[in-house]
């Protein structure tokens, strides 16, 4: 179990978040630009300080007496920006993190890098980084992974690889993630859980195998069942039924009553 | 040629080259943790350190030369404590041309490695970090491999300029043959006796090498800059 009780001000923004984490459990935060989502995350990995509780498995990470720095979490942690170290070759990348041979094989050889062992990062696109970045993320094993919107800067086909790829490993080693996005695809491909923030405050907590009572705007005015999550025209967006009408939205600013054209976006029926 | 080469004592290059590396590496070993200090504080003490720092790039040698003559003077509290405890004089030793060139190239070190520590992403240490690693192996395995380009010309660049100083070391040193008299006072007291022929070669010399190491330099860091 991951207990996390914070409160972390900047300026004028106050991040105040309680929550629980299952052990095995892949939850994702969403919520728009700006909602606290990723300080949340660097708060959780120890590289961000704030007040309150934070506990692992037992174990205190963060209370009024402790701080635990981040070297001594022993978490894995993918963020958006590319971060393999230029000196190290891929192999090197791994055995960074543990000089554990046969696992880091196992590792590249799943996510299809093996081949790339001795390449180094600058050679590698941004999706191969990203994959050797989730190897390394899960070399020492860790308890909790977290996830900082690691698809963000790849393109969906590179993204669905990866999502496909996490998915694997997350069967596999049973490691409790913690998954930062604001692509409701992500979310409902990937997490069992949805925590949406908005303006660093908790407004929706949801099993997304439970579908689902969505809150969709800060001062939610309509609720609504999603039924669906697509592509259309490039654009992530959810279906919703409102009203036994089929609606599209990004999630974000849905009108009540708006129409799908069923010509143009071929929506299955509701059920 | 030979025989004229053959006729120049070399002695006061040996003193130049010996006072440049020692120099080097006591400036490469002390001023790194000074740099990264410098590159990742957010105090508003910065500015003040940066600017004494730099301070001997446009200072006259001639002023840097005068206080280090009354900091390292025996009537000096430093100079007494010295003498004293350690039974050493600074001025008119070799001693003295390491502080003294200590000093002069501080700014030669120290800039180019805090610019290399400040290029260096900061997602790159918390990754190392995260991998469970401290600052200080994250500064070896991480931060300096990263650096190259920025240490060699922090090295090459201290080195040719201590063996290019003149200003400073003929204060705080003289002319002691083998123990003060480096390359450039030599050409200089060759130029005041008129002894022209001796200062052209000096002077070649000097110029060759400075000219090779710059090469050097900004070769190593596009050849760095095109594979790492």
């Amino acid at each position: 179990m991951i207990t996390v009780d914070i409160e972390k001000r900047f300026n004028d923004f106050l991040l105040d978040v309680s929550f629980d984490i299952r052990q095995g459990e892949f939850v994702a935060i969403s919520g728009l630009s700006g909602s606290g989502k990723t300080t949340l995350l660097r708060t959780i990995a120890g590289l961000t300080k704030s007040s309150g509780t934070i506990a692992s498995f037992n174990n205190i990470w963060q209370d009024k007496t402790t701080f635990v720095p981040a070297y001594k979490r022993a978490l894995g942690f993918v963020s958006q920006e590319y971060t393999l170290f230029p000196n190290m070759s891929v192999i090197d990348n791994l055995l960074y993190a543990k000089k554990d041979a046969g696992l880091a094989k196992y590792l590249l050889e799943t996510a299809d890098m093996f081949k790339y062992q001795t390449v180094y990062p600058d050679n590698l696109s941004g999706g191969q980084k990203q994959r050797v970045a989730v190897c390394r993320a899960l070399m020492n094993k860790p308890k909790l992974l977290l996830l900082d919107e690691p698809f963000s800067s790849l393109d969906n086909k590179t993204a669905q690889n990866l999502q496909y790829m996490i998915k694997k490993f997350h069967k596999k080693f049973d490691t409790t993630t913690l998954m930062v996005t604001h692509n409701i695809t992500e979310v409902y491909t990937l997490a069992s859980r949805n925590i949406i923030l908005d303006d660093g405050l908790i407004i929706n907590d949801y099993e997304i195998n439970d579908v689902l009572s969505y809150s969709l705007s800060k001062k939610p005015k309509v609720t609504a069942k999603a039924i669906d999550f697509r592509i259309i025209d490039g654009k992530d967006v959810i279906v919703y039924e409102i009203n036994k009408q089929l609606v599209v939205s990004n999630g974000q600013n849905i009108k009540k009553d708006e129409k799908v054209n069923m010509g143009i976006y071929s929506i299955s029926p509701t059920k | 040629m030979i025989d004229i080469l053959n006729n120049v004592n070399f002695a006061p290059f040996v003193l130049s080259f010996k006072l440049a590396s020692v120099t080097t590496i006591v400036l490469f070993v002390f001023t790194m943790p000074f740099a990264w200090y410098l590159s990742q504080t957010k105090s508003r003490i910065k500015p003040v350190l940066e600017a004494l720092t730099a301070l001997p790039i446009i200072l006259p040698p001639s002023v840097l030369g005068f206080y280090l003559i009354v900091l390292l003077s025996q009537n000096s509290p430093l100079g007494i404590f010295l003498q004293t405890y350690f039974d050493i004089s600074l001025l008119f030793s070799f001693n003295g041309l390491v502080v003294a060139s200590f000093i002069y190239s501080l700014p030669f070190m120290v800039q180019p490695l805090q610019a290399g520590f400040e290029s260096i992403d900061k997602n790159l240490l918390e990754a190392s970090y995260l991998c469970g690693k401290k600052k200080f192996k994250t500064i070896i395995k991480v931060v300096l491999p990263n650096i190259k380009p920025a240490i060699v010309t922090a090295i090459v660049i201290t080195f040719a300029h201590t063996v290019g100083e003149f200003g400073v070391v003929l204060m705080v040193g003289g002319s002691i043959p083998h123990e003060t008299k480096v390359a450039s006072v030599a050409i200089y007291e060759m130029v005041e006796v008129m002894d022209y022929q001796n200062a052209h070669i000096y002077s070649a010399i000097l110029l060759t090498l400075s000219f090779l190491v710059l090469v050097f330099v900004y070769i190593f860091n596009r050849t760095k800059k095109r594979f790492v």
